[in-house]
C-alpha cells in the first residue's frame, strides 16, 4: 500500500540554483560550522565558571556564617555592662496625617536578607546610643 | 558625665584570643574568597564576548551562503 500512495504522488518539481563561486560557499559553510563548535566550547567553558562560582558563593555564605557565629561567641565571652546613658533631648514631635489604610495585608514570611537588615538596624542603634 | 575609661575583667583570655584569632582567619578567607569571585566574574564576561562575537561571525558566514543558495540574483 506504501509503495502504491508512494508512486501516485505527484513528482517534485525540481529546482536548481547556480553558485558562480561554489568554493567561497563551502568555505563559509565550514566557518560558520568551526564558530558554531567554538561557540559550544565557550558554552561548556562558561557552564564551567558558572558552577565554580556557585561552589565560591556557597563557601562565602559558609564563611559569613562562621563569622556571625564567632562574632556572637565573642560577645557572649565578653562580660554585660549597662552603661549609664546621657539624657537626650526629646524631639519635637511634628504632627503628621497619617492615611487610613484599606485592609491589613497578612504578614509577609521573614526571610534571610529581613534577618540581617535587623541585626544591621539593631547594631547601628546601640552605635548611635554608644556615640 | 565625661567619657570615663571602663575596665572589664575577661575570665579567660585565651578563650577570647583562640576567637579573635579565628575571626581574623575567617575574615582572610572571605577575602580571598571575594578576590575569587571577582576573578570568576571578570572570566565569564570575557566568555560572554568572545560567544557574542562567536555569533555575530557564524551569522554573517551563514548569510554568505544563505544569500548564495536562496537569493541568487544579489550576488
Amino acid at each position: 500500500m506504501a509503495k502504491k500512495a508512494k508512486k501516485k504522488a505527484a513528482p517534485k518539481e525540481e529546482f536548481f540554483v547556480a553558485m558562480n563561486d561554489p568554493h567561497v560557499t563551502r568555505v563559509s559553510l565550514l566557518e560558520a560550522r568551526r564558530k558554531t563548535l567554538e561557540s559550544m566550547r565557550v558554552f561548556q567553558e562558561l557552564k564551567e565558571l558558572r558552577k565554580q562560582k556557585i561552589h565560591e558563593k556557597s563557601k562565602l555564605r559558609k564563611n559569613l556564617k562562621h563569622i556571625s557565629a564567632t562574632i556572637n561567641k565573642i560577645k557572649k565571652t565578653m562580660p554585660h555592662i549597662n552603661l549609664p546613658s546621657e539624657p537626650k533631648p526629646k524631639p519635637v514631635k511634628k504632627i503628621v496625617q497619617i492615611e487610613k489604610k484599606p485592609a491589613t495585608l497578612p504578614p509577609k514570611p521573614r526571610s534571610e536578607l529581613d534577618r540581617i537588615e535587623d541585626g544591621l538596624a539593631d547594631i547601628e542603634s546601640k552605635l548611635a546610643h554608644l556615640s | 558625665m565625661d567619657q570615663m575609661p571602663v575596665f572589664v575583667r575577661i575570665h579567660d583570655p585565651s578563650e577570647i584570643n583562640q576567637l579573635v584569632d579565628e575571626l581574623r582567619n575567617a575574615i582572610h578567607e572571605t577575602r580571598e574568597i571575594l578576590t575569587t569571585i571577582d576573578g570568576l566574574s571578570k572570566q565569564e564576561a570575557e566568555k560572554i564576548d568572545a560567544w557574542r562575537s562567536n555569533f555575530a561571525e557564524t551569522r554573517d558566514k551563514i548569510s554568505v551562503v544563505t544569500n548564495t543558495l536562496l537569493e541568487p540574483e544579489r550576488i
